[in-house]
């Protein structure tokens, strides 16, 4: 054997060893962590962050343009998605392997694609894509039927479309998997097998007496910890004339939906999101809220350093993660409302997904 | 539109075929077709709303708005949120903020747009 191939063979073998070590340095740490936290961030990055120690496992370079949106979790914690490259493309990343593994391009020659929203089912063996689309024409767009995409994930091929109402920004499933929810003004309740619209849960029209229309920012998808989708809403109160904020609990479990109204409008929240160990749920945007389920009221609020959009929890509910906007990702103690830490990106977030894989 | 005849192939292809003129004709009763309106996909803050506005709040001042304005830079532009005040950065002008992946800090990187000149008649 020539020297040459002898030191290929080293070089291979080394390159091998070091593959296989980073692997199981991987296994290792994601057995210490109980949750890994995954991160989206420009210009088209994915990071998995250890949930215990709060540093950053991998960073993931997605491929094409940005920015990564919505992040969608499987089942089993190993896969996740993310809307990307101009939002007309879904990469799907390997977190134990830390790359991107393949990826679904939505747009095609005559039709441009923008995904608003995506969903893996209970099986984790389908992923949903809400789809705003344009036919583009020799001298003309034509804006088309908002849809929802089914994607076989065995072969990342389409199965089928089926139309759903336009200003959707939300996709989630009951726990069962029977149900499709689809998030927008109300929220559209879809059988998946069928592909068919079976219900709606009012949310604009609500009903309520005292309450006018309701308005409620439905973006960011952070409920896997407790399945229980929550909503912050606005709307004006009909006898007194002021603006009143809230929070609606979608129990992904029994599909109830609970209200609560919690203040006058005077300060602005984003998002919601509920403890999985306790009856609370924390509020955010400038400053952080905690609500005492129970009590449907506020018990505390303190002034964030600046704006986060959404956060996450711990599964041990003892940490909130604060993300979305800047490049920080801001850890705090939920008991104390004290800021743990920060997790630093490379760019900003802006409007991407922060979302939590439970160990298995 | 019936006296024009093309002339080169990308009016032959805009051209409609017979069977299509024949279903729009009885479709529309020979009528004109009316545009079609549709909502915005993304209405929960457009330029009509102040939840949390751009120049001023929903409470008549400025401190209810993203803090500083960077940290909601890029929730405007991407998702289009704001078309008006910030470029479309997702699609049409990707390079205005080609440079600055941290709006606070890199604020000054970004790029400036121009409308397209028109070519000279």
């Amino acid at each position: 054997m020539s020297p040459k191939t002898v030191g290929s063979a080293i070089l291979i073998g080394l390159f091998s060893f070091m593959m296989l070590a980073g692997a199981l340095l991987f296994q290792i740490e994601r057995a210490l962590a109980k949750d890994l936290l995954i991160a989206g961030s420009r210009d088209n990055y994915v990071y998995v962050i250890d949930g215990t120690t709060d540093e950053i496992l991998k960073t993931i370079e997605l491929e094409g343009q940005g920015f990564p949106f919505k992040i969608a979790t499987d089942p089993a914690g190993k896969r996740v998605y993310v809307i990307t490259n101009r939002w007309e493309s879904i990469a799907i990343v390997d977190i134990e392997q830390g790359r991107q593994v393949g990826k679904i391009d939505l747009s095609t020659p005559g039709e441009r694609v923008k995904a608003i929203e995506i969903a893996v089912n209970r099986a984790g063996d389908k992923l949903y894509v809400y789809e705003t689309a344009t036919e583009l024409g020799t001298d003309r767009l034509k804006v088309l039927p908002t849809r929802i995409r089914e994607i076989d994930l065995a072969t990342n091929k389409s199965i089928r479309t089926f139309e759903a109402p336009r200003q959707v920004s939300l996709l989630y499933f009951s726990t069962d998997g029977k149900k499709l929810y689809a998030q927008g003004p109300d929220i559209y309740v879809f059988d998946p097998e069928q592909g068919k619209m079976i219900d709606t849960i009012p949310i604009k029209n609500v009903g309520i007496t005292g309450l006018g229309e309701v308005d409620v920012l439905n973006f960011w998808p952070h409920y896997e910890q407790t399945n229980i989708v929550s909503n912050v809403w606005v709307a004006p109160e009909t006898i007194k004339g002021n603006f009143v904020v809230g929070i609606m609990n979608l129990d992904l479990a029994s599909g109830n939906a609970e209200w609560m109204e919690l203040e006058v409008f005077n300060v602005i929240i984003f998002s919601s999101v509920i403890s999985p160990t306790e009856r609370k749920a924390f509020l955010i945007y400038t400053t952080l809220s905690e609500v005492d389920l129970d009590e449907k009221r506020i018990k505390r609020r303190i002034n964030l350093d600046h704006t986060y959009y959404a956060g996450n929890i711990s599964s041990d509910g003892k940490k909130l993660y604060l993300g979305g906007t800047q490049r920080d990702v801001a850890v705090y103690d939920t008991s104390t409302l004290k800021q743990i830490k920060k997790i630093m990106l490379k760019g900003d977030q802006s409007v991407a997904s922060l979302k939590v894989v439970k160990a298995p | 539109m019936k006296h024009f005849k093309p002339v080169n192939k990308k009016a032959k292809a805009n051209e409609p075929s017979p069977e299509e003129t024949q279903l729009r004709e009885k479709v529309t009763d020979g009528a004109e077709e009316k545009a079609d309106v549709v909502g915005m996909q993304l209405p929960l803050a457009c330029a009509s709303t102040l939840d949390p506005g751009w120049e001023v709040d929903p409470f008549g001042g400025v401190a209810q708005l993203c803090q500083p304005m960077e940290s909601d830079l890029y929730g405007c532009t991407d998702p289009c949120w704001w078309p008006a005040q910030v470029p479309d950065n997702l699609h049409t002008y990707p390079e205005w903020s080609a440079q600055c992946n941290a709006a606070v800090q890199d604020w000054r990187t970004l790029e400036t747009v121009f409308p397209e000149e028109e070519p000279e008649a």
